[in-house]
């Protein structure tokens, strides 16, 4: 079975590897492609399945990479057939990979999530707002099911809305105390019933200490929601989007 | 392991799965895959291995994973 190219990241063609650097079973290299390269190791198989354990070390080499070079990660499981293929797709992508390269090399992100506590999570559910007594008619037996179901939908959406208008403020809150230690950031509100907002934020490398303060500052202050950091990460969420990409 | 440190890993690892399986650079091309020493040759074939259904169902997925999602810029 012929050798596949797996690869993990696209870096400046001058960039260093780390000593003694191995991917999925064999020696770390470079397939260059004018002043860009990718960072492949070569795979017997034409897939990675995505175990914890393949996704922690694909990560680790990518983290590696980054602490030493510009570095854009690439996608798990991303397998071409040769050295050939690699530079072919180096050199179609090549005025983006290069922009992003510039862009991004000296950077990285952090994700900021809150959590809503428990009791506060139950506190939205039409307590707070005094509804909590038109749940309680909605269960009577009473009313007829038709209009027991359009109440019900009512209070989801008046309840939906509320939580919604809570992690706004707690968003803006946050958005306040990270963002002038911060290039970019990017949010989602209520992902999740359980989360009340996941943020990302671009960091160049120099700002990491006081993005991290000014954090453990928020995280001191804040009450409406119990606050996680992770990171730092190479900056995943901050590529450019390749356009016609199957997914996109 | 404290309830906070499991939410704390939970979303970490929630963090990694969607970096690994939806970010990052995507490079397409030819694909080779052998099978009893034939080649088959995929064309233009983006070569994302797993779906997040898939992981869905291993360890990392969680129930932070299998909660739907709304997209809102804040």
């Amino acid at each position: 079975m012929p050798d596949g190219c797996y690869v993990y990241a696209i870096v400046p063609a001058s960039a260093t590897l780390p000593d003694d650097a191995t991917g999925f079973s064999a020696q770390l290299w470079k397939i260059a492609w004018r002043d860009i390269a990718a960072v492949v190791s070569s795979t017997r198989t034409g897939s990675i399945d995505p175990t914890p354990e393949h996704m922690l070390m694909h990560e680790a080499i990518v983290e590696a990479l980054h602490t030493e070079n510009a570095t854009l990660p690439a996608r798990f499981g991303t397998v071409l057939s040769d050295p050939r293929t690699v530079s072919q797709a180096l050199e179609k992508q090549y005025d983006v990979l290069a922009a992003d390269l510039k862009r991004l090399g000296d950077t990285v992100e952090f994700t900021v999530t809150a959590l809503w506590p428990d009791d506060q999570r139950q506190l939205h559910i039409g307590q707070a707002d005094g509804s909590a007594a038109e749940h309680e008619i909605v269960s009577a037996s009473t009313v007829s099911r038709g209009r027991a179901y359009m109440r019900r939908r009512m209070l989801q959406y008046r309840d939906a809305d509320m939580l919604r208008k809570r992690a706004q403020a707690l968003a803006a809150d946050v958005v306040s105390a990270l963002e002038s230690h911060s290039i970019d950031h990017r949010g989602h509100l209520c992902p999740t019933g359980r989360i009340a907002l996941r943020d990302v934020y671009l960091v160049a490398r120099g700002q990491q200490p006081a993005f991290m303060a000014a954090f453990d500052e928020l995280h001191a202050q804040q009450r409406a929601a119990r606050l996680l950091l992770s990171g730092p990460w190479p900056p995943y969420s901050f590529l450019t989007p390749r356009r016609g990409a199957i997914d996109q | 392991m404290s309830e906070v440190s499991t939410e704390k890993r939970n979303v970490t690892l929630l963090e990694l799965v969607d970096r690994l399986l939806d970010k990052g650079v995507v490079l397409s091309g030819d694909i080779t895959i052998s099978v009893a020493d034939v080649d088959l040759i995929v064309l233009g074939l983006r070569v994302l291995l797993a779906s997040v259904e898939r992981v869905q169902q291993s360890e990392l997925g969680g129930v932070l994973l299998a909660e739907p999602r709304e997209d809102h810029n804040a």
